[in-house]
């Protein structure tokens, strides 16, 4: 016959005790803690977890399948360049053209000009076909398409701007020497008039002062679209092939260093 | 309140019983009564479901939500007691978030048995509505105690704390977004009111550690770890409360070898962790508790039972 609980008690009631007072009075108590970093990475031994596995596959094929999707058959590769690049004046084109499309203005005055920058195109596009998962590698950011009124005083500081940085993509403007920093532009094929109010279209990245565009910050109006860049480009170069065409380079001539 | 209790008593009837059998002296008592608790948590992950492709110039081969499945089904076996937590930023940086809204990433989270996770800025990438669409997908809670939803979709459908309970320890955690003005456009928040987190953070960890008894707080947040201008973040929020034990952070990518420990406003420990972005990392905390604070020889052994996990 073992302990029966009365002789349990009498021989360690000390012990239960002290230990009843500890556990009862004091909360559990943090005393040490350790850290460890765990890389996660295909080449160590670590295998993938199966239904973890079975639960992406789906997606990914379709994803494939949807990234895989041919936009247009482009006829060259676009490329950046300084002070114009291909790359450059198709992307300032499409976000120019779809974002007026898009944009309902009050006063039925549509964007003047667009502004862009060599930072947000990511990659260049290569000769023949181009498909979606390309798009997303030139634009992978969410960017939306803005329109700003600026008044001539901040049109001004953004032709100085281009100037100064040696060229960024635009639409609707034109700077033929691009050598002298007080060379004048055209918009609109119009000399630029410091007294006139201009609405530029730009992502929402650089309206808010992104990329050093200063002159964007306090704009008299900013309106916004809801049209991403990246669905902008989709969209222009999947009605360029239902109309039948291919993608062809647009006119350069933008900016210019012609003395 | 009585889970704690029972394993009180559950303790102490085991303990008792192994030492009818057998004279176990009072040290080797107590030394059952540390209780480790390991806490894994990820932190901006942006919809990386596959690992970064073998020619990427910075990540070849690294991240891949598989693979991190794997290691967490291995610390399962391995720990009685984990936790796995998320710092937000779950949603956008891969085609699978622009065509599937954020459907996989929570349903894999689910699946893995996260346990909770909190709000990051990309998460409202499709909107408050995109993300409240996809809130059936996630089989845990979103925890947020400084944003007020309640004239948005979201009014009810996250909560401010919550309190678990691992091998008789109340871990409390409460979660901490960052300003949204100025970082996401307001069509895409709404209503959502953002409140002062430091604010928040000293109500939330009072309220879990004096009222509700945790012996642990733990603050899932999306601040940021520190900033070079004045800006509130994880270091800020340390220092400038005194309930919170552990931040498991987010936002700025930062990649921490091992948690930064700051102190806090009563000069207490805080620890402070990060893991980078993307899944590239998994972070393992390990907490160890000792129930009867009274035996110094506990933490002598402590030592004997603590192993590494690589």
């Amino acid at each position: 016959m073992p302990f029966t609980v009365p002789v349990f008690f009498e021989k360690y009631s000390l012990y239960l005790l002290v230990f009843l007072l500890a556990a009862c009075s004091a909360p559990a108590k943090l005393v040490k803690h350790e850290s460890n970093l765990i890389n996660v990475n295909i080449k160590d031994s670590i295998k993938e977890d199966a239904s973890a596995k079975q639960l992406i596959e789906p997606y990914k094929q379709d994803l494939e399948k949807e990234m895989n999707e041919v936009l247009i058959i482009s006829e060259t590769a676009f490329e950046k360049a300084q002070p114009e690049g291909a790359l450059g004046n198709l992307v300032a084109d499409i976000v120019f053209e779809k974002g007026n499309e898009r944009y309902r203005p009050a006063d039925f005055k549509y964007a003047d000009f667009c502004l862009l920058n060599n930072g947000g195109l990511r990659v260049s596009l290569p000769q023949g076909e181009i498909t979606k998962g390309k798009v997303f590698e030139l634009m992978p950011f969410e960017n939306e398409i803005v329109i700003l009124t600026l008044n001539g005083e901040k049109v001004s500081e953004l032709i100085h701007y281009i100037i100064s940085v040696g060229g960024q993509p635009v639409s609707g403007l034109q700077i033929k020497s691009m050598s002298q920093p007080n060379s004048h532009a055209l918009i609109q094929g119009v000399p630029f008039d410091k007294n006139k109010t201009y609405k530029v279209i730009t992502s929402d990245y650089l309206a808010g002062g992104g990329d050093k565009m200063e002159f964007f910050k306090n704009a008299i109006k900013v309106e916004t679209t809801g049209y991403k860049i990246r669905d902008a480009i989709i969209d222009y170069l999947t009605n360029e092939k239902e109309k039948g065409n291919s993608l062809k380079p647009h006119p350069g001539g933008r900016l210019t260093n012609e003395q | 309140m009585s889970n704690r209790r029972e394993f009180i008593r559950t303790t102490l009837l085991g303990t008792a019983g192994v030492a009818a059998w057998n004279f176990i002296p009072l040290e080797a008592l107590a030394y059952k009564d540390v209780v480790k608790i390991s806490i894994l948590h990820t932190n901006d992950v942006h919809s990386r479901i596959d690992p970064f492709p073998l020619n990427d110039p910075k990540y070849p081969g690294m991240a891949g939500v598989a693979r991190r499945a794997e290691i967490i089904n291995q610390i399962r076996k391995e720990e009685e007691n984990v936790l796995l937590f998320d710092a937000g930023d779950i949603f956008q940086g891969t085609p699978y978030f622009n065509f599937y809204k954020g459907e996989l990433e929570l349903k894999l989270m689910s699946q893995m048995q996260y346990d909770a996770a909190t709000i990051g800025n990309h998460d409202f990438d499709n909107g408050i509505e995109g993300l409240h669409k996809q809130l059936p997908n996630a089989a845990f809670p979103f925890i947020c105690s400084n944003y007020d939803f309640s004239d948005t979709v979201m009014k009810n459908k996250t909560i401010t704390h919550k309190i678990f309970e691992k091998g008789g320890i109340k871990i409390g955690v409460f979660g901490l977004g960052v300003e949204l003005d100025g970082l996401v456009p307001k069509q895409l928040y709404k209503n959502t009111i953002y409140l002062n987190p430091i604010t928040k953070a000293n109500e939330m960890s009072t309220l879990l550690k004096n009222e509700l008894k945790c012996d642990v707080v733990i603050c899932l947040s999306h601040l940021g770890y520190e900033y070079t201008i004045k800006k509130i973040s994880d270091r800020i929020l340390a220092e400038s409360t005194e309930n919170i034990d552990i931040i498991i952070g987010g936002h700025t990518h930062t990649f921490l070898e091992k948690p930064t420990v700051a102190l806090n406003r009563k000069g207490k420990d805080v620890l402070i962790n990060q893991v980078g972005w993307a899944g590239i990392n998994l972070g393992k905390v390990d907490l160890f508790f000792e129930i009867n604070t009274k035996n110094k020889s506990v933490k002598s052994s402590l030592k004997n039972i603590s192993h590494k996990q690589e």
